[in-house]
């Protein structure tokens, strides 16, 4: 398969592949706390195998992925889901009492870097631009959506956000879905015994594992993870094949906004052979 | 081998990283052209081998590499030494004619990304943070020594600059050195057919393969590159003792930081 990592990609290779496809992923996520049991890399690793899921099926280059992400203090309401009083100060996964804080980013801050290696890429001729994402942040999906909205010139260039909440399913955090992630990824940086032990439960608030009822709003009564998304019952199996369904509709998107574009039956014509 | 790639540690390891040697490196280099032989990466790539491998020496953690850096615009005096007449505009080392623009991104956002990033590890307590820079760009190594003088906090946490210029045996671009590097690396990335072939002399302009004296503003007088820094004589052992050099340059300097002061 010819090379889609634009970090080993030269100038000749990067031209070639636009010609083919001009779609360019951009993958981001913060290095932030997952649990005692997963790495802090989750988030930007995830948003890597997403668009280099997707890529395989589009062609475009895949930029290599930021490790960055923004995060703000979480409203009294989502903190009471999550078993606090609500009037504590957190930012984002950095619960009181973990023993490490995230490394999150000023979000205007990143919000500029976005727009500037949109804007470089749109330089490069690239016309459909993908922010795939692997972070949950309320204000960083925000942001990324902002950015997407200014930078999109209707008809020349497509800039989307995607992944995290928007082609994933449960939403969570550390949870079944994201511990399948990283079973598949990289294996040995899992390591659930670093949890308690089942039929334990894992309550949100001791370890920052979120399953899908809490991030709606709707927790459990002892703010402890539904079996059903319980990190301890993670398969390989599970995030292989969540991260193809993510990869493949992630690129029905790019296949749709290849399609919206002037001249696109060049455009997806080409798609069709990078394809195959 | 005990990890040390920060993104693929859970936070006993980091913390147990720590505790080993109390040092946090972040890799960075734009992607940025290096002529038509060598890929985007380079920059970034180099930054990363260096921290890995000075890492290794010294324990501590390496972030993942960020991918991100700065340019602006070349003076007067640089363009010339280059082969240009002086009063283009030319942004780092996207020379006029190129098919392909790099992807610098603005000075300030990149400074403050930075020094986010080197907030956050002092919150985590590390006591020496080494900037591995891969990038030669005056300004984005101008501010980098200012965010690491600006963080440092004397006798508490140390955050300095290293890398390329600071530790490297070559300061051109996409010359022999750099190519060097990533035929050790990255081999399967490196096309020397897309140069011309020797003994055809390597015009700056035609590429920007600069060598190490043109960049310290003494260029050959038909303003190409000297054989001996010439890419197509690159050599993968000499990237791989380049590299072993300079991680070992940076793994003294952190382990000197690191010695309790008598």
């Amino acid at each position: 398969m010819a090379e889609m990592r634009y970090e080993l990609m030269r100038p000749q290779q990067i031209i070639d592949a636009r010609d083919k496809a001009p779609v360019a992923y951009v993958p981001l996520g913060p290095l932030e706390w997952h649990g005692p049991h997963l790495p802090f890399g989750v988030d930007m690793l995830h948003a890597y195998a997403m668009a280099l899921e997707a890529a395989r099926e589009t062609g475009g280059v895949v930029l290599p992925p930021l490790p960055l992400g923004t995060e703000t203090l979480i409203t009294p309401e989502r903190l009471r889901d999550r078993g606090f009083r609500g009037d504590e100060r957190i930012i984002g996964m950095d619960f009181p009492g973990f023993t490490l804080a995230s490394l999150y980013v000023e979000e205007s801050a990143l919000g500029v870097i976005m727009n500037e290696i949109v804007r470089a890429l749109k330089r490069q001729e690239f016309r459909v631009i993908v922010l795939v994402n692997g972070h949950g942040g309320p204000n960083h999906r925000a942001m990324l959506t902002r950015v997407a909205n200014e930078q999109s010139e209707p008809g020349q260039v497509a800039v989307f956000l995607t992944g995290a909440l928007l082609d994933t399913h449960p939403r969570g955090h550390a949870s079944l879905r994201e511990t399948s992630y990283m079973l598949d990824l990289c294996p040995e940086s899992v390591d659930l015994a670093s949890l308690p032990p089942l039929p334990t439960p894992v309550r949100t608030f001791e370890h920052g594992v979120l399953d899908h009822p809490t991030c709606a709003g709707e927790p459990a009564s002892d703010f402890s993870i539904c079996p059903d998304q319980d990190p301890r019952r993670a398969t390989a199996q599970w995030g292989r094949e969540a991260m193809v369904r993510e990869g493949q509709s992630i690129a029905a998107k790019v296949r749709d906004a290849l399609a919206n574009l002037r001249g696109s039956a060049e455009a997806s014509g080409t798609v069709r052979t990078a394809a195959r | 081998m005990e990890e040390i790639r920060y993104e693929f540690m859970r936070p006993r390891q980091i913390i147990a990283g720590r505790e080993k040697a109390s040092v946090a490196y972040i890799p960075i280099g734009p992607l940025e052209w290096h002529a038509p032989h060598l890929p985007y990466g380079t920059d970034m790539l180099h930054a990363y081998a260096m921290a890995l491998e000075a890492a290794r020496e010294t324990g501590g953690v390496v972030l993942p590499p960020l991918p991100l850096g700065t340019e602006t615009y070349t003076e007067p005096e640089r363009l010339r030494y280059q082969g240009f007449r002086g009063d283009e505009r030319v942004l780092g080392i996207d020379f006029p004619g190129f098919p392909l623009t790099s992807l610098y991104i603005e000075e300030s956002a990149f400074g403050v990304i930075v020094r986010e990033l080197v907030r956050a590890l002092k919150r985590q307590a590390f006591r020496v943070i080494a900037l591995v820079n891969g990038h030669g760009a005056p300004n984005q190594r101008t501010t980098l020594e200012r965010l690491a003088m600006e963080e440092t906090e004397p006798g508490k946490v140390a955050v300095f600059l290293t890398g390329f210029r600071y530790v490297t045996r070559y300061r051109g671009h996409a010359e022999l050195g750099e190519t060097s590097f990533m035929l050790a690396y990255h081999p399967e990335t490196v096309d020397l057919t897309a140069l011309p072939s020797l003994p055809t002399p390597l015009r700056n302009l035609d590429f920007a393969v600069l060598d190490g004296p043109t960049c310290a503003g003494q260029p050959t007088q038909d303003f190409t590159v000297r054989p001996g820094q010439d890419p197509r004589r690159a050599e993968a052992a000499r990237g791989r003792e380049d590299v072993a050099y300079e991680a070992h340059q940076i793994a003294l300097k952190v382990q000197e930081l690191l010695a309790p002061k008598s």
